[in-house]
């Protein structure tokens, strides 16, 4: 049956109902799988069998007296003496207690369960839960129309049962805050949400430095996008930062949340989104899934609340991208004759909002500064989260102003003894030499391909102060590699004159221990020219290769720092964020000897920031 | 909130004569920057990572040289001191009025606990509702009686949950600005019903400007 699809939904989700007047209501349901069959995407052989999560499922993530809370609410009423109780728990306004919800909750869990399952062990390519993505819930608390965790729980259950990465995308208009905070410290799951900042929006949480705790560190990356984002600067910000971060993560399932209450006609987010971008939004995934977890994925329908506008249509769009079936020319007419209603707004003719200039969120006043924000926000969760090879890889497509490159010294080679043969050691690598050679299939592998790696390595080489080191074996293999670049800008030492940064020092698996790291070093920095700049180098531990080198990263932390020492370099202190974040990261720097006082205490000033007169 | 409820009780102490690698070590160990010097139990200075590391930029390794002299000649021997009973406020201003970042907490001369400025921050997250998934509507109010109270009734009538109200002097003279956080995440309507009653209003559905 591989290759297949199927929507996990059927007339039993009605049950999750808050009741008449709240959002999230049944009508839900029936509103979204009616254009799914009126259009002919959709048929009844296409439902996959689900049963109610059983209650040890549930447990994975949430605690018991929750659950057994919940459940004691589902009662047809309840005192007010349980008041208390219910708030306690997050059983009150937006999750008011109705009846039989602990059964609803159930299903929805055990629909979710149900595709993820199928998915992971290849009777399907892609599932579809639509009614499902209640990424708000907490261990014990139900938060945002969201009672129990389904999408942490069928994670949970995957990961428990396999040895997998599972890459978890949230494009919901809410920061996905429960699922993040369920696997906040685990490695196997890589959380990315893109969501409106949560400066006025709920949850509130969210920010760029969310970033996971060990072993789980840098594997929750979160995209906080301004109000009226619009869906071109929405799609730069997940061009920029999703596929990349897939690539470095490398999962073995994709598991979406598509909440579409970011459309510019959903009552819930000021993003100002149309049914244009969910329509690239899953395109995107579909060859992300393709690309990088072998087919799997499962999507989750999550938010969404205007049923006549929003939420049937970007369930028909996304269902007809994972099933490949094509969706008719436009919004099937008996469809909307059957859901029109006085005094409420009419379903749209057509699939996509009519065309809009480039930003379309973001007209008049402001626009540019929203523009500048969210570019700011993607530039500091790529440098964040994305090793240098990645971002290489992956670059933004937009031009940056060029510097010119360094004039200052010639091209050098050099050799290095290594067990076999001796490696040639050459500075200054042009992007056209780098193209020639040939790459050593050892590397971490961000990008798996070694053509891949090559293209990367050239990548560097083009940037206005780009420069490649590079050793290779006799048959022009590359086996390692030094990146020296112009530090980002917008980082803390960027605009600093005469000071670059190492962005990379990688040595192919096969070559490791043979002193071929501290050789490169050594040989980029012996030109003279060195002793007029600043060198500095920052060791982020999530990037390391521990699980290659078998080393903890505290080990790894000696091994790189000896390395740097014996090139010349210093650890210093720093309260620079990427590097206080976590106590095996690594600061080091290589401070010319002709490095002028004034540069040299310009530099030492930006070391310390936070840190107030202390008594 | 009171200095006792926001404070560290029993903090990590050196004595007087200890080194201070020693003190430096124990501040590694507990990941913090100050530390009181005590003895027998009674308070007789603090020192702070920056006593011991004159310029922090320089490398860790320079500060050690330090290493051998004993805590009581770099610690500050009168410190500013705060009793547990005070209210967290009044500890607040000690710490800006002074400049310096903790304050022993003593009764009878006995070092009871520690106030950090990291205590405040947290004193700051519950008093604002950010660790609470919420939403957040501010306001700008004419600076009169009752114009606050009018507000949060027109909220009180949707029967939505106010986690917490914080008020503060507004942009412009003769006006208050309010946050408050609103436990659910449907705010648009009360952000609107705020309008609708007249009131400057901004936040879920009314983000205003990028700046404000």
């Amino acid at each position: 049956l591989s290759g297949a699809c199927a929507v996990a939904a059927d007339e039993r989700l009605a049950a999750y109902d808050f009741g008449p007047g709240h959002p999230f209501q049944s009508g839900r349901l029936e509103a979204g799988l009616s254009l799914l069959r009126a259009a002919r995407i959709l048929g009844d052989d296409d439902l996959l069998p689900f049963r109610p999560a059983a209650a040890a499922d549930l447990e994975l993530i949430h605690d018991r007296d929750y659950l057994e809370a919940v459940a004691r609410f589902s009662g047809p009423a309840t005192q007010a003496a349980d008041q208390v109780e219910a708030v306690s728990f997050g059983l009150v306004g937006d999750n008011r207690p109705f009846p039989g919800m602990d059964a609803a909750a159930r299903l929805v869990a055990g629909a979710t369960i149900a595709a993820v399952d199928a998915v992971a062990a290849d009777d399907l390519a892609h599932a579809f839960a639509p009614v499902a993505g209640l990424h708000h819930a907490q261990r014990r608390r139900a938060v945002g129309f969201c009672l129990v965790n389904d999408v942490a729980i069928a994670i949970a259950r995957c990961t428990r049962a396999r040895p997998w990465r599972v890459l978890y995308v949230d494009l919901d208009a809410h920061h996905g805050d429960g699922v993040q905070a369920a696997f906040y410290d685990d490695p196997q799951v890589c959380t990315v949400s893109l969501h409106e900042t949560g400066r006025y929006l709920f949850p509130g949480s969210g920010e760029v430095h969310e970033l996971g705790r060990p072993p789980g560190a840098g594997r929750s990356v979160n995209l906080p996008l301004e109000p009226r984002t619009g869906d071109a600067g929405f799609l730069e910000a997940f061009d920029a930062v999703v596929e990349p971060v897939a690539a470095a993560f490398r999962p073995d399932l994709l598991v979406t949340q598509n909440g579409c209450d970011g459309h510019v006609d959903d009552p819930l987010s000021d993003l100002a989104l149309t049914t244009r971008c969910f329509r690239e939004l899953g395109r995107r995934l579909h060859r992300l899934a393709h690309r990088h977890c072998q087919g799997r994925w499962v999507a989750t329908g999550g938010g969404g609340y205007d049923l006549d506008r929003v939420v049937p249509r970007a369930w028909a769009l996304l269902w007809s991208e994972m099933s490949g079936r094509r969706l008719p020319a436009r919004v099937p007419a008996a469809w909307r004759a059957a859901r029109a209603r006085p005094a409420e707004p009419e379903a749209p003719a057509s699939w996509l909002h009519p065309r809009t200039p480039r930003r379309s969120g973001a007209p008049g006043p402001g626009a540019h500064e929203l523009e500048a924000r969210n570019q700011r926000t993607v530039r500091a969760v790529r440098r964040l989260v994305l090793p240098l090879p990645v971002r290489a890889a992956y670059p933004i497509p937009r031009g940056r102003a060029g510097a010119g490159r360094l004039p200052w010294w010639e091209p050098r080679a050099g050799e290095h003894p290594a067990p076999g043969e001796p490696l040639v050691l050459r500075d200054r690598c042009p992007a056209s030499l780098l193209r020639r050679l040939g790459v050593d299939p050892g590397f971490h592998a961000f990008v798996r391909e070694p053509e891949r790696e090559r293209e990367v390595l050239a990548r560097i080489a083009e940037e206005p102060a780009g420069e490649v080191v590079v050793a290779h074996t006799g048959e022009g293999l590359v086996v390692g590699y030094v990146a020296v670049i112009d530090p980002e800008p917008g980082t803390r030492f960027a605009s600093l004159p005469g000071l670059l940064e190492v962005g990379a020092v990688e040595v192919a698996a096969g070559w490791r221990r043979g002193g071929v790291a501290s050789a490169l070093l050594r040989f980029t920095v012996e030109p003279d020219a060195f002793e007029d700049l600043i060198l500095i180098a920052s060791g982020l531990a999530w990037h390391w290769d521990l699980e290659q080198s078998g080393l903890s990263a505290m080990a790894y932390r000696r091994v790189l720092r000896r390395v740097f020492e014996v090139a010349g370099f210093e650890q210093l202190r720093t309260d620079e964020p990427e590097v206080a974040y976590h106590a095996a990261n690594l600061f080091m720097a290589r401070i010319g000897t002709r490095v002028t006082a004034a540069r040299r205490a310009a530099f030492t000033s930006r070391l310390i920031r936070g840190q107030r007169a202390a008594q | 909130v009171l200095v006792a409820d926001a404070m560290t009780s029993g903090p990590v102490t050196v004595a007087p004569d200890a080194s201070v690698a020693a003190a430096l070590a124990a501040m590694r160990r507990g990941r913090f920057r100050h530390l009181p010097v005590t003895a027998g139990g009674e308070l007789v200075g603090v020192v702070a990572l920056g006593d011991l590391e004159p310029s922090s930029g320089l490398p860790v390794e320079t500060a050690e040289a330090l290493g051998g002299r004993p805590v009581a000649e770099v610690m500050s021997g009168s410190p500013v001191t705060v009793s547990p009973d005070e209210p967290v406020e009044v500890a607040a201003r000690l710490l800006a009025e002074h400049a310096i970042g903790c304050l022993p907490v003593v009764t009878d001369d006995l070092l009871v606990g520690i106030l950090t400025e990291s205590d405040l921050f947290h004193v700051l997250l519950r008093l604002f509702g950010v660790d609470e998934p919420s939403s957040r509507i501010t306001l700008v109010l004419p600076d009169v009686p009752g114009a606050l109270g009018r507000a949060m009734t027109v909220v009180g009538e949707l029967g939505v949950n106010l986690l917490t109200v914080v008020t503060e002097p507004g942009p412009a003279p003769g006006t208050r600005g309010v946050v408050c956080r609103a436990g659910t995440i449907n705010a648009a309507p009360v952000v609107a019903a705020l309008i609708a009653a007249g009131f400057t209003a901004s936040g879920p559905g009314q983000p205003g400007p990028p700046d404000r």
